[in-house]
């Protein structure tokens, strides 16, 4: 077994992959850059390191520090968690370089599926469905425009080394396509040094179902079923659950297979996620891309799969065989995910910062939670506005879905604006509730409502708790201020100013 | 007893206090009962409701509190300050104007109106290049632009007004 592992990360992930450490008796060390000095993950790792300033360029994304501080500190491994250098195949190569154990796949397999039009030729190639379109970078904007016209519009033009949802466009018509290539090509190169995008053919309301698949270094890999994540806004996740109620046991069958077969096709070792497009009346399904990496969503699996997934990545880092057989793999319940954001629905969705002045988060059976913030944590607009997961586990969907929203209702968080409110609002949805819904939920029927309309039955429900004590409060305050009044002399500027 | 208008989300509240009965719009809420827990957390009582209450001051009128999962940005006032308030409004002119201002601190990449041209609530107004996402920012309105006060590749703070529609 490894003896210390540097985890290369901060956030609700960090704090995640200490919890494995712990349990395995591996000591974990954190790096934390200059604005999370106080954050949770510091706090709760056997050591901590400060590596640089609050830019994640000058921290968490600085190899050489990273790579230099584990040598000193004698860790024999870094866990990337997901974000940041997860899926820099460089970054791979230099820890190996330096003899420390990369927790995660080998930096060939990133490179093969990190770039997408080379991981849609290998999944080609191997047998498994991937969505129509170019497997090779466009070359120009005339390419654009020729291949367009021969798979037909809609499009989507994607980032050649893209994920998240960056470096990503839909295009309508003819017309759009030059702003829409400039534009992709240019949120490509800045979010990933490269900007070289290719094309899909637009797929009409797909839902994203996707695959945990595991693998040792001996060539065993297995799944542990799939996922749906298709509530989403702009391409991010924000609610996931497992099993998906959209696919039936036919093709959960072939999905999982697939997902299978892709991981083989690049020699895939330790963790990652086979990524599905599913056209719900044809029932077909093409590959969309392999992350290779532990995924944000990775709980709802081990709650129904009852398996640790961050504890078995660390064991097949230290050259362990899988611990299970797919015989022994299968589906219980029902557990869903929802992300809690620190961000302002009504705003644009921006970003929302401060500090954390109350938080308390919701405890019963069946409710996880996985926060990267602690009370009186900072916010702040250098990472991921993601605070907390909350996930919940239930034996069927419906009751899970109950559970969730108790959960929401319990999960106290004051100084920062967050997306509980929408999360309630989405899990009441008729198309959620019939799971109806596709990857474009949020933006038909959210976006129609906003900025405020979506609210206003919700927040109907409490209004008058809010409108009372606002009274009391303000009352309480005037009786404060004349008492204060009175330790002044009776000067009336003073008088005016309080008042 | 006292009287205020308290104001949620533009709708407005008549509320009258008056030892342990509140009337909020003329209905009346008995057993009404508040402790504070610390500077951050209220307990209230009412109709045989309990809430625990997130709270966050932010000045002698304003009020963020978070209840079963919602935020409800509060204000209350006394019946003078509302008075007053309204005579300051009345005074600066019936003001039409809408400021469209950056939701969040980031770069503006492209400015896609210019002063004068008309627009329908929708509209792409600005992109805002922020967290290395662009951001179409859309008009919420019809109008007309009236000034533009931000230059393209300019940075801009979150909040800073970047194009005022009239």
């Amino acid at each position: 077994m490894l003896k210390k592992i540097l985890i290369a990360n901060r956030g609700e992930i960090a704090v995640r992959i200490i919890k494995a450490c712990k349990e395995l008796g591996v000591k974990s060390a954190a790096v934390y850059s200059k604005a999370d000095g106080k954050s949770l993950h510091v706090k709760l790792a056997d050591e901590a390191y400060e590596i640089g300033e609050a830019e994640a360029a000058k921290s968490y994304l600085d190899m050489n520090k990273i790579i230099s501080v584990a040598k000193e500190i004698g860790a024999d491994a870094i866990h990337p968690g997901y974000g940041f250098l997860a899926e820099n195949a460089d970054f791979i190569e230099q820890v190996e370089a330096n003899g420390i154990k990369f927790i995660g796949p080998s930096a060939e397999a990133v490179k093969l599926m990190g770039e997408k039009t080379s991981a849609r030729r290998l999944m080609e190639n191997s047998g498994v469905p991937i969505v129509p379109g170019t497997i090779h970078p466009l070359k120009s904007y005339e390419e654009a425009v020729e291949f367009a016209g021969k798979i037909g519009y809609p499009i989507m033009l994607k980032a050649a080394a893209g994920g998240g949802g960056k470096g990503m466009r839909k295009v309508d018509s003819p017309d759009e396509l030059k702003s829409a290539f400039e534009r992709a090509s240019n949120e490509a190169l800045k979010a990933f040094g490269n900007a070289d995008v290719y094309i899909e053919k637009f797929i009409e309301n797909p839902k994203h179902i996707e695959v945990q698949v595991l693998a040792d270094e001996y060539g065993n890999t297995i799944h542990l079923y799939e996922r749906e994540c298709s509530v989403q806004r702009r391409h991010q996740k924000i609610i996931e659950e497992s099993p998906s109620p959209s696919i039936d046991d036919e093709t959960r069958e072939k999905i999982t297979s697939a997902a299978v077969k892709a991981a083989t096709a690049v020699g895939y070792k330790n963790a990652s996620t086979v990524e599905f497009l599913y056209d719900t009346v044809s029932k077909d399904f093409y590959f969309l891309e392999m992350n290779t990496r532990l995924q944000v969503e990775h709980p709802v699996t081990e709650l129904v799969t009852r398996f640790d997934i961050v504890k078995e990545q660390i064991k097949i880092a230290s050259g362990e065989k899988l611990s299970v057989s797919q015989e022994e793999i299968s589906q219980h319940g029902h557990a869903i995910e929802c992300r809690v954001y620190a961000e302002d629905t009504t705003n644009n969705f921006a970003p929302s910062i401060g500090k954390i002045l109350h938080h308390k988060i919701p405890v019963g059976p069946g409710i996880r939670v996985d926060t990267g913030i602690d009370l009186h944590s900072e916010v702040s607009v250098y990472y991921d506005p993601m605070l907390t997961k909350l996930i919940v586990w239930d034996a069927s969907r419906e009751e899970a879905i109950v559970r969730m929203q108790e959960a929401l209702k319990n999960y106290h968080i004051a100084g920062v604006t967050t997306n509980i409110d929408l999360l309630l609002w989405v899990l009441n949805h008729p198309k959620f509730r019939d799971a109806s819904f596709t990857i474009n939920f949020i933006a038909e029927e959210l976006q129609p409502l906003l900025p405020e309309k979506w609210k206003k039955e919700l927040y109907d429900e409490y209004v008058e708790a809010a409108v009372a004590l606002a009274a009391i409060l303000k009352e309480e305050k005037r009786h404060l201020s004349v008492s204060q009044n009175k330790t002044f002399t009776s000067n009336s500027w003073e008088l005016m100013k309080y008042e | 007893m006292s009287d205020y208008v308290v104001t949620f989300n533009g709708r407005k509240f008549s509320v009258s206090l008056n030892n342990g009965d509140i009337e909020i719009d003329g209905k009346k809420i008995s057993g009404v009962s508040h402790s504070k827990i610390n500077g951050n957390l209220n307990l209230l009582k009412m109709d045989n409701f309990t809430f625990e209450i997130p709270t966050i001051v932010k000045d002698k009128s304003n009020f963020t509190f978070v209840i079963n999962g919602l935020k409800y940005d509060v204000t209350a006032r006394t019946k003078l300050e509302e008075k007053a308030r309204e005579v300051m409004k009345n005074r600066a002119g019936a003001d039409s104007e809408l400021q469209v201002k950056a939701p969040m601190p980031g770069l503006i990449l492209s400015i896609k109106k210019n002063i004068g041209d008309e627009i329908h609530s929708g509209d792409s107004l600005f992109v805002l290049e922020a967290m290395k996402m662009e951001n179409e920012i859309r008009a919420t309105k019809d109008g007309k632009i009236k000034k533009i006060l931000v230059k393209e590749g300019q940075s801009v703070e979150k909040n800073q007004v970047v194009l005022i529609v009239e």
